[in-house]
């Protein structure tokens, strides 16, 4: 599949690293976010609980 | 600029309410645009007639490249609306850019790398580009560091305010350092008084990746600003607690 889309271009490795370091990162950039938002949201939730509070949305 | 304009998204419980609002068609957006852009570069543009195949590490590196500037440019004005008008929100949406502009600018300098390898023969020169977005990338890291190292807020949204304002000096110079120095680095491509200097074929992939990064940025930046409001509110809950106990 790469030969058919790079053809047999020598410098395909640096394409692949390229962007498989670029989506790597990206990717547990938004992953890390996504379950920080998802632990502060149970965090607040259990304090809301405990303090009895009402529940913010 | 209009104050009540400004202040009329400062309330974070209608900030939480819209950005949960905006953020599923935000993310539909950014996939379907990630979907077009790696199409158009990786299948429809055609090889550079100098660089070859290697051409298409631009579409990532350039994206990349233009948001570390941008993410940096916005985190220096939410600094100053923090510090000017106490915009409740401006050192929340400043925090969370850190993070999400320093990975820019990593895969900006990894990519740059693994582009300059095969095109210049090196990893890494001591360009003037090169450099100034290296300097970039510490002053995403101090600014990161005081976050980290100040426990109070307000104090550290300060410090943090005052390094992300003074180091904006350096997004003009990454930006003209291609012409007031003689560097190894070419000179821009898009933005230039008489037009781009690519192909079109190139270049709309390259305008798509451009967008796509963008989308995504804003979608990362609500999601951290949704965390970092949370986290706030976890505090003032807490702190509540202890003073009532006293």
């Amino acid at each position: 599949m790469l030969a058919q889309l790079f053809g047999e271009d020598a410098n395909i490795g640096f394409i692949v690293v390229s962007y498989g370091i670029t989506f790597t990162v990206l990717g547990a950039l938004c992953l890390y976010l996504a379950l920080d938002l998802n632990k502060q949201w149970r965090i607040l939730r259990a304090l809301e609980k405990e303090t009895g509070k009402q529940r913010w949305k | 600029m209009n104050g009540s304009v400004i202040f009329k998204y400062a309330n974070p419980t209608q900030f939480m309410s819209l950005s949960k609002a905006m953020l599923p068609w935000l993310l539909v957006l950014t996939v379907a645009s990630f979907g077009i852009g790696l199409y158009g570069g990786l299948w429809v543009a055609p090889p550079d007639y100098q660089q070859g195949e290697t051409v298409r590490i631009m579409f990532v590196h350039v994206p990349a490249s233009w948001m570390a500037m941008a993410a940096y440019s916005f985190m220096a004005l939410a600094s100053l609306v923090g510090m000017v008008w106490k915009h409740p929100l401006a050192d929340v949406a400043a925090k969370s850019a850190a993070p999400i502009g320093a990975c820019f600018t990593f895969l900006a300098l990894v990519t740059g790398s693994l582009w300059g390898k095969p095109m210049w023969g090196a990893w890494w020169v001591w360009d003037a580009r090169l450099t100034s977005m290296l300097v970039l990338f510490f002053l995403y890291l101090g600014y990161i560091a005081i976050w980290q190292t100040i426990e109070e807020p307000i104090k550290a949204g300060r410090v943090a305010a005052i390094l992300a304002m003074v180091g904006f000096v350096n997004i003009p110079i990454i930006k003209f350092s291609v012409d007031w120095w003689n560097t190894l680095h070419q000179p821009a491509s898009i933005l230039r008084a008489d037009g781009p200097a690519i192909y079109i074929s190139i270049l709309w992939p390259l305008l798509v990746m451009i967008l796509s990064f963008t989308l995504l940025f804003s979608v990362l930046l609500l999601v951290a600003m949704r965390s970092e409001v949370i986290r706030r509110r976890i505090r003032s809950i807490r702190m509540a607690k202890i003073e009532g106990f006293g």
